[in-house]
């Protein structure tokens, strides 16, 4: 109960915090939605009241066009507020779904690439997004508390005619409330088990949506199998469906059914009553319909309170998903300034999280006055690791990394990322236009445009495009949109970095889907590209340490070769041997 | 009128076809609700009446309160009963979307305007709002239809024009909110790329390479900029929607006004004149409001059933697009076969350049050629065409002489396999990676991973039923390298024992030492086998008996790689490019 009651503060915290005037509006709403009920049950007993107490044919008619002009008005402006009330709630829902996502793409890398977290991400949000739990909860809570009102102004009415009728009354409520308590809680367990397969379900919605796995699927009929697995997934949601739709039209069934017993009964009583003559057939009438009143009402309140209850239950894992949520937690406050002018590792280990191996081992080099650095090594030798490390996607276990003589855990986060400029060997492009996905959220500066798409070799892509630069690579909008091949994806993401202007480039294979002649062209262009800069190369086509300053071969998590091209050649050891095994097919 | 005819003739079929026992429910259903409604409305005017003649039947009070508990009964339970079925028909649905979806040629899948056109499709059936609601509904509906027949039975007997007044604006409202539904329907189907970029964005925010992008370039802030961007649009459309709505129901309140004023005169005029008591004048007021509810919620439930449709239509229509015909010739495996492209010509639909003018090129069993070029001069298209994944807008392709469309689909598909670019392992166990459920023995798979340059310790000690491939489902999946996961889908291939393999840069994530290795093994393991290989780098098509070079659209150079070097054209160029970087000497 606590715990119920600490996840519903919790959100009450968040609304207070996102849009605080949703509990002003739904308060006045609340109040005068509670008038229009109370008005609607009373009219008819007003009409009799004033029928039976001799006021004139003008007065009546007055009173009660008058009270129903007050009814229309109050329809009309609670439709209103529940209108802005409603617009406000989605703009609530909106925040707080950016708020997660913002939360999302700020944690710890080493979070995104943890399954668990995303796993409790969807598990988390699939309530949210399927069974409208926060429209759920803004539309319970109002009720419950005009339910409330109703009932307390019901049972007045009751107390002061017949209080054996409303201890009847309220003796049924809490029955059905006790039949109904374990149904519920079973229902939001089984609910809770359909989100956890919510993200199998995600999975084939992305498969089919997936123009890269298309082919795939049809060349290798894979269609069957697919549909195999989604059907099996469907078969438990049908199941489970069924147990949660059984159980809640049951309660219906277990309220219903007390319903008619509590008119039975309170029709017995009271034609008992009027035949002892100790009512009136006017106060008979009234009596009946206050407590059909209060069934219904007792209904409401206590269909909403388990639908409250059963909301608070779908919270519990975003409550959950928060708790995880990491914040970095790097303390640095150094705003690095300057370019970048020299970079060191320093005997650093590094092993990834829920893995026992070391990838780096007492890693040490050094690179500095604007040299270039190939690494190399096979593959798994830590060369991806060694970027994810100094772009501060991951924290070395031991060791340390300098930038211009300072440790990097050190720095301010954004000034320090902004002298990067990386191409990741998975790059990603986005689904907006060319100019947006080369620019990103930087100023927009045409001739710096220009030098990067010029650099890049994207220039003489875009030419044949009528909107250039502007072409969208929209997978979500399908007006005037192109998909690049992977060639000219990697262009793009060339002229990304140059635009970025950093001070120490980082390049993890820019050149794999590249044709000799641009891949010539991005080597031509590399040497002004990464004038007066630091620059990291790393590339399995060793063709392109011929530019380096300065190579390091990776073996075993360490350097083992360190040295220019001549060097390493000379030396003969693991770096020549590679070299020789590419050289010999050109040879 | 007639699509939603239509449509409910085929929701009908359906059900009769899935659960035929959703028509006893709503038999049953009907039976409840309609004694149900009639003993509640006429049970104040019985007890009434008993207390106004001062005689009591106790086994009528008795009888009448049995029959309320059995009618109660069959009722809800009923409702208990008939519930679940919509939700089990909307998936069946959503099976046969998928079953569609997945199974389109690919050449219309590959149309942007399918792609948005399916998010409309899924909508009856992503929510409880759509085929579900329908179905309830209609048992709902025939409900609410008991009672109106009660209630008009009883109204009867009272003015007819406030019966006639009732039923006017209960035509009148119900066209109005069916118009409004539709209304929001259309909007929110104009709109539905904004939920396609917030799933999109969604996605990204929790994609392990977007996510180093998102964290390096800063473009958090940006994101959610592009977030706020289009959670303004949604909310414009809310807005709207909310008006459209709320037209019709203000409308119905002053109508309820006019209703109410002109009753209540009405009746106390008739009190007045001394025509009718209190009690009846209680009895009529609660019948009329009674009655008014019962339109009321029918309303609810009519908007439900008659809204709507087009998305309907659309779902029905998609799903029954004819299956991609698997019919035609059949191939003989084992004989010798030749595919030649006859002046093929090709550009993308609505796009102004050709792709490829005049292609002829011919590919003969157990041949091994290269394709070369440039990026962006149509390899991949190429690839494609033979693929039948598109058809050539003029000319042939033909295998043995008749066309390749001719023959049979999965017979063509089964000349094949594939290692395209972008590599896909899919969260299931490496048996069901290698196999999609086709029949396939554990030694040839292993085989094929050994062939591919993966080690067993790799990949769990070769345990290939029980390990997971990938986190995204099993959290104790198994992750592979950039290079690993290049020679799994390799491997796939090679399981596959297609005939024609067809190797799209398939080393370009390995290192040196793995890429000799992959191209040294080649001849070995490829010795049967026809190949086709696309590649960058021009060392490696060295294997190759033949090297195609692509130019302008067509075919510029062909030969051996010996030949095209000795004639020094573009290809020996292209070589040179590459190879001057290989060639000891001064630093370049």
């Amino acid at each position: 109960m606590k715990e119920k009651y600490n996840i519903f503060l919790f959100f009450i915290r968040l609304v207070r915090k996102m849009r605080p005037n949703i509990f002003i509006l739904r308060g006045i709403y609340s109040i005068f939605k509670t008038l229009e009920i109370l008005l609607i049950m009373y009219i008819p007993s007003m009409v009799i009241l004033l029928l039976s107490n001799n006021f004139t044919y003008e007065k009546i008619i007055m009173y009660i066009l008058g009270t129903l002009a007050l009814l229309l008005a109050l329809r009309i402006g609670n439709k209103i507020l529940n209108r802005n009330a409603f617009i406000n709630e989605e703009k609530f829902s909106q925040e707080f779904l950016r708020d997660i996502s913002n939360k999302i793409v700020n944690v710890p890398f080493s979070q995104i690439e943890d399954s668990e977290f995303i796993a409790k991400k969807e598990e988390a949000l699939f309530p949210i997004k399927t069974q409208g739990t926060i429209e759920n909860l803004f539309r319970t809570v109002p009720t419950i508390v005009q339910a409330t009102i109703i009932l307390i102004s019901v049972l007045s009415i009751l107390l002061v005619y017949e209080p054996i009728l409303m201890v009847f009354s309220i003796l049924l409520a809490g029955i059905s409330f006790g039949l109904c308590r374990s149904m519920i809680n079973h229902e939001a367990k089984t609910a809770l088990r359909s989100a956890r397969q919510n993200k199998e379900y995600v999975y084939y919605l992305r498969v089919m949506r997936s123009s890269e796995i298309a082919k795939d699927v049809r060349i290798y009929k894979m269609q069957p199998f697919f549909i195999k697995k989604l059907a099996s997934l469907f078969g438990w949601y049908v199941q489970d469906a069924r147990e949660l739709y059984r159980s809640r039209e049951f309660r219906g069934l277990i309220n219903q059914v007390l319903s008619v017993i509590l008119l039975g009964t309170i029709y017995g009583y009271l034609i008992s009553k009027v035949f002892s003559s100790s009512i009136s057939g006017a106060v008979f009438i009234l009596l009946v319909n206050a407590t059909v009143n209060f069934n219904s009402q007792i209904n409401v309140f206590l269909s909403e309170l388990l639908l409250l209850n059963q909301q608070i239950i779908y919270l519990k894992p975003l409550m959950e998903f928060y708790d995880l949520i990491e914040t970095k937690n790097y303390k640095g406050n150094i705003v690095l300034e300057d370019k970048i002018e020299s970079m060191e590792f320093r005997d650093v280990f590094f092993k990834y999280p829920r893995t026992d191996e070391y990838v780096l081992k007492g890693c040490s080099f050094k690179i500095d006055c604007s040299e270039n650095l190939s690494i190399v090594g096979r593959n798994g030798s830590g060369k991806t690791t060694i970027i994810k490390l100094l772009s501060r996607l991951y924290k070395p276990q031991s060791g340390e990394i300098f930038v211009n003589g300072i440790n990097i855990q050190e720095y301010e986060e954004k000034s320090y990322l902004k002298q990067l400029s990386i191409i990741f060997q998975d790059f990603k492009t986005f689904s907006y236009s060319i100019r947006e996905n080369i620019v990103l959220d930087k100023d927009f500066d045409d001739n710096k445009l220009n030098d990067a798409l010029e650099k890049s070799e994207l220039k003489k892509e875009l030419d044949p495009l009528p909107k250039g630069v502007e072409t969208k690579l929209s997978r979500h909008d399908d007006q005037d949109t192109i998909s690049l091949s992977k060639g000219q994806e990697q262009k793009l993401v060339i002229a990304r970095s140059i635009y970025e202007e950093g001070s120490l480039i980082i390049l993890d294979e820019p050149t794999a889907s590249l044709d000799p002649i641009a891949e010539e062209e991005v080597y031509r262009h590399f040497k002004s590209i990464t004038n007066n800069k630091l620059a990291i190369f790393i590339s399995h086509r060793l063709s392109s340490c011929r530019f380096s300053d300065k190579i390091i071969y990776l073996s075993e998590g360490k350097v083992s070769e360190s040295g220019n091209h001549y060097d390493l050649m000379k030396l003969g050891g693991d770096y020549a041997g590679l070299f020789n095994l590419q050289a010999s097919k050109y040879r | 009128m007639q699509q939603v005819f239509h449509n409910f003739k085929v929701f009908m079929k359906q059900a009769w076809e899935i659960e035929r026992r959703y028509f006893l429910y709503l038999f049953l259903s009907f039976v409840g609700i309609v004694i149900f409604s009639y003993y509640t409305i006429q049970t104040p005017k019985i007890v009434l009446d008993m207390i106004e003649s001062s005689e009591i039947d106790i086994y009528k009070v008795l009888g009448i309160f049995m029959v309320l508990m059995v009618s109660a009964l069959l009722w809800s339970y009923s409702k208990v009963l008939y519930t679940p079925i919509g939700h089990k028909i909307r998936y069946r649905y959503l099976l046969q979307i998928s079953e569609q979806y997945i199974s389109i040629p690919y050449e219309k899948y590959d149309d942007p305007k399918i792609q948005s056109d399916v998010w409309k499709i899924m909508r009856p059936v992503s929510s409880i709002d759509g085929v579900q609601a329908f179905y309830t509904n209609i048992a709902l509906f025939v409900g609410n239809l008991g009672i109106f027949f009660v209630s008009i039975g009883i109204l009867l007997k009272i003015q007819w024009w406030i019966s006639a007044m009732i039923f006017i604006w209960f035509g009148f409202y119900t066209a109005l909110s069916i118009k409004a539904a539709n209304k929001v329907d259309e909007e929110t189907n104009k709109n539905i790329h904004l939920r396609r970029e917030e799933w999109y964005l969604d996605d990204i925010a929790v994609d392990v390479a977007y996510g180093k992008e998102i964290r390096v370039f800063q473009l958090q802030r940006w994101l959610e900029n592009k977030l706020i961007t289009l959670h303004d649009n949604l909310n414009i459309l809310t807005r709207k929607n909310e008006t459209t709505y709320i037209i019709p129901e203000i409308a119905n309140d002053i109508f309820q006004f006019i209703r109410d004023s002109l009753i209540y005169v009405f009746l106390i005029t008739l009190y007045f004149k001394k025509q009718i008591s209190i009690g009846e004048f209680t009895s009529y007021s609660v019948l009329i409001l009674q009655l008014n509810s019962a339109l009321m919620a029918g309303t609810e439930n009519i908007k439900q059933i008659l809204s709507k449709h087009d998305n309907y239509k659309k779902m029905i229509d998609f799903i029954n697009i004819p299956k991609q015909s698997n019919e035609g010739r059949p191939i003989d495996f084992n004989q010798k076969w030749t595919i030649e492209f006859n002046d093929v010509w090709f550009k993308y639909p609505e796009c102004e350049n050709w792709i490829y003018e005049n292609l002829n090129f011919t590919i003969e069993k157990g041949k091994k050629i290269a394709i070369v070029g440039l990026n962006g001069v149509g390899k991949t298209t190429l690839l494609k065409l033979l693929l039948r994944l598109y058809r050539p807008t003029k000319g042939t392709i033909t295998l043995n002489g008749i066309d390749i469309w001719e023959y049979k689909l999965d017979d063509y598909f089964e000349l094949f396999a594939p290692v395209f670019q972008e590599i896909n392992i899919f969260p299931f166990t490496i048996v069901e990676n290698m196999s999609f459920g086709r029949q396939v023995s554990k030694e040839s798979i292993l085989r094929a991973i050994e062939d591919s340059g993966l080690k067993t310790d790799e990949l769990n000690n070769g345990d290939l039923d029980s390990t997971y491939m990938t986190r995204y489902i099993h959290s104790d999946g198994l992750n592979l390298s950039g290079g690993q996961s290049q020679k799994f889908v390799t491997a796939r291939a090679f399981a596959s024992k297609r005939p024609i393999y067809i190797l799209d840069e398939p080393t370009s994530a390995l290192d040196a030492v793995a890429e000799y290795d992959f191209y040294y093994k080649i001849d070995e393991i490829m010795k049967e086998h026809t190949v086709l290989f696309v590649s960058h780098r021009l060392a490696s098509t060295q294997f190759c008996n033949e090297i195609v070079l692509i130019e302008n659209g067509t075919i510029a150079e062909k030969g051996t790689h010996k030949e095209l070097l000795d004639k020094s054209g573009r290809y020996s160029e292209l070589f040179k490019v590459q190879a001057k970087y290989y060639q000891s000497g001064e630093a370049i």
